[in-house]
């Protein structure tokens, strides 16, 4: 109807209302779309579409300044001019579709600004996290250096106690056999206190004998000197001579020779001179293990023997017999070399190695032949224990 | 170190114990000699030695040797008699300048039935101790008789003597004057020097003792001096000789002993 009348601007006129008629048709359609597939579905769509739409109007429309300002106007009153009858809720429609545009258009660029910024969040995050794991392994590093430090440490712990444990055995065998020792010189000396004890028993009862017999023979004594004096022709050496013999004569099984007491004397000697160098002996281990001197088992046997030996040549001497294998070779010179400090407070003086090594340390040694005691009763050490430094010798 | 036991502290000889008096004492020093003392320092880096000593106690019977042998090796002391049957001996220990030093101190029987026994342990002796009673003069005559058989058995020269009376405690000072001047007489003559003592009170007992050992002792090491310095060249030859194997030396001598 109206078509016509407008026919010299119609392609301008109609093409303004063409584009009307089409964003309406849209407007609709992205309504449509919208309910369809919710908002976001044509959120990106619009402002295309708006766009276009735009540009379509301006170029129906023709570039005319006045009617820019005025366009919505100009829409309506055309769509109202074109179609009065449906335009009023399209218009409506598009209104509000623009509306719901510009409200998305918003959001979009919030959405995008979000974006942004958590994909900054997110690289941040990930240089962080790298610098996380560069960290932890330096801290393993070290911590497993510390580890094995440890370790080492634990593993030498292990050992030194190892050959603590080892040392201790070693030394509380060695005090074994210390007690070992000192309980057999114990016994010892206990066995020889017993013999002494008998034998000092018996001297009494050999002594109140001989005083019996000795006062017997005294009375017989002067009866027979009576006798001589009423018989003077008595011959005098026959007076004489039962004197020594009267204690062996006169009392038959109760009294003793002269051999007999002379016995019975060299044994008390014998016991009493046991009795001191067991004594000596004694004192001397008690020494030693109360010096807490450590002693290796190769020199406590060397030693032993050399005391053993060294006694020998004491009893020897004490007794004033001559030993069997030769105590010819006593020496007097010796005197130079010998012996060191015995101590008087019981502290081992300080040359032990040097004692062992004897023969190094004498200066004028000599082996001349006496056969006669000189003024010096001497045992020497030399003498005593070469077999202690025989031992050395193996040892070393 | 020593293989011996230790000495007992109050055992311990460092200065030369002073005499009795000096009229009839062995010598007039005060100190040990020299030679002596250096002998003792030299010698501490030797070798260990056993030196024993014998000394011999003699004197009429009852005099009391038993008893001051016990009053100094036991300290004690026993008013009963009872008589020594032969002999005993006792050990002392002492340690004389540094050096452990032994007395061998044997008690002998002063009854005369007894003296064959005892006389057979006087060899040997380096020192002889006669004993008399300060209150019986007949005992200290008899010391002469005792003398003269100990020293049958003894090298005059090589002894030392002491006469002791004893018994101190029992006489009053005039007394003691008295017997003293003979006594002093008798050890002059014996060239003994001359103590008085009391094994009851221990008067004295101890000093006697100690100068015994100390004068032994010197007497003994001077003995030695003489005659390691008479062999020393002979040594020095023989060591020099046999420094390259000691070893050998070892067993060459003990070879030799063992014949």
């Amino acid at each position: 109807m109206e078509e016509p009348a407008a026919k010299p601007g119609a392609p301008r006129q109609l093409a303004l209302e063409q584009v009307y008629r089409l964003a309406g048709s849209l407007g609709s359609e992205l309504q449509r779309l919208s309910d369809l597939c919710g908002s976001a579905a044509v959120a990106a769509l619009v402002p295309q579409v708006v766009c276009l739409l735009e540009l379509l109007e301006a170029l129906a429309a023709g570039a005319g300044p006045r009617k820019l300002p005025q366009r919505e106007a100009a829409t309506a009153t055309a769509g109202e001019e074109v179609r009065p009858a449906a335009s009023q809720d399209e218009e409506e429609t598009l209104s509000e579709g623009r509306k719901r545009e510009r409200l998305l258009q918003v959001r979009l660029a919030q959405v995008e600004e979000e974006n942004q910024k958590l994909l900054g969040q997110l690289a941040g995050g990930q240089s962080q996290a790298d610098r996380a794991t560069h960290k932890e392994r330096e801290v393993m590093l070290r911590l497993k250096e510390v580890v094995d430090k440890q370790r080492d440490e634990i593993r030498a712990q292990a050992h030194e106690i190892l050959s603590k444990s080892r040392d201790t055995e070693a030394l509380q065998e060695q005090l074994s056999r210390f007690m070992a020792v000192n309980e057999e010189l114990r016994h010892k000396l206990a066995v020889v206190q017993l013999q002494l004890k008998k034998a000092l028993q018996e001297k009494e009862a050999l002594e109140n004998a001989l005083l019996a017999t000795s006062r017997e023979a005294d009375r017989l004594k002067e009866a027979q000197r009576g006798k001589e004096s009423s018989r003077p022709g008595m011959d005098k050496g026959a007076a004489a001579a039962p004197m020594e013999e009267a204690p062996s004569r006169d009392q038959g099984g109760r009294c003793f020779s002269k051999e007999e007491l002379q016995e019975i004397l060299q044994e008390r000697n014998e016991l009493k001179t046991s009795l001191f160098l067991v004594r000596e002996e004694l004192a001397y281990y008690q020494r030693e293990l109360l010096n807490n001197e450590r002693i290796p088992s190769l020199l406590l046997g060397a030693m032993q023997l050399a005391i053993r030996k060294q006694h020998k040549k004491i009893r020897a001497k004490m007794l004033g017999t001559t030993e069997e294998s030769g105590s010819s070779d006593e020496e007097e010179g010796v005197w130079l070399a010998s012996p060191d400090s015995d101590t008087v407070d019981g502290s081992v003086a300080q040359s032990r190695i040097k004692s062992f090594f004897g023969l190094w340390y004498r200066s004028g040694k000599d082996s001349s032949t006496d056969a006669y005691p000189g003024a010096w009763e001497i045992v020497d050490r030399q003498e005593v224990d070469p077999e202690k430094e025989e031992e050395e010798r193996k040892g070393a | 170190m020593s293989l011996l036991a230790p000495v007992r502290r109050d055992r311990v000889i460092a200065e030369l114990p002073p005499c009795f008096t000096k009229e009839a004492a062995l010598h007039s020093r005060t100190s040990f000699h020299p030679k002596v003392v250096g002998m003792c320092q030299a010698q501490r880096t030797g070798t260990v030695g056993f030196k024993i000593s014998k000394i011999i106690v003699v004197g009429d019977l009852s005099v009391g040797k038993t008893c001051l042998i016990n009053r100094f090796c036991k300290d004690t002391f026993d008013k009963n008699y009872k008589a020594t049957i032969g002999v005993d001996f006792e050990m002392e220990r002492f340690e004389v300048l540094g050096v452990p030093f032994s007395l061998q101190l044997w008690d002998t029987a002063g009854q005369e039935r007894f003296k064959c026994i005892a006389s057979t342990y006087y060899r040997g002796a380096q020192a002889i101790i006669l004993v008399f009673d300060v209150n019986d003069v007949t005992s200290l005559d008899h010391t002469r008789q005792w003398l003269a058989d100990a020293l049958k058995e003894n090298d005059p020269a090589g002894v030392i003597l002491f006469l002791v009376g004893t018994k101190k405690d029992l006489s009053s000072p005039a007394q003691y004057n008295l017997i003293e001047k003979d006594a002093l007489k008798v050890a002059k003559e014996m060239q003994a020097e001359y103590w008085a003592v009391s094994s009851l009170t221990g008067e004295n007992v101890r000093e006697f003792f100690f100068r015994v050992a100390a004068q032994t002792f010197e007497g003994s090491v001077m003995a030695e001096l003489e005659k390691s310095s008479a062999r020393r060249i002979g040594d020095i030859v023989r060591i020099a000789s046999d420094e390259r194997d000691l070893y050998l030396t070892e067993k060459r001598r003990r070879a030799k002993c063992c014949q």
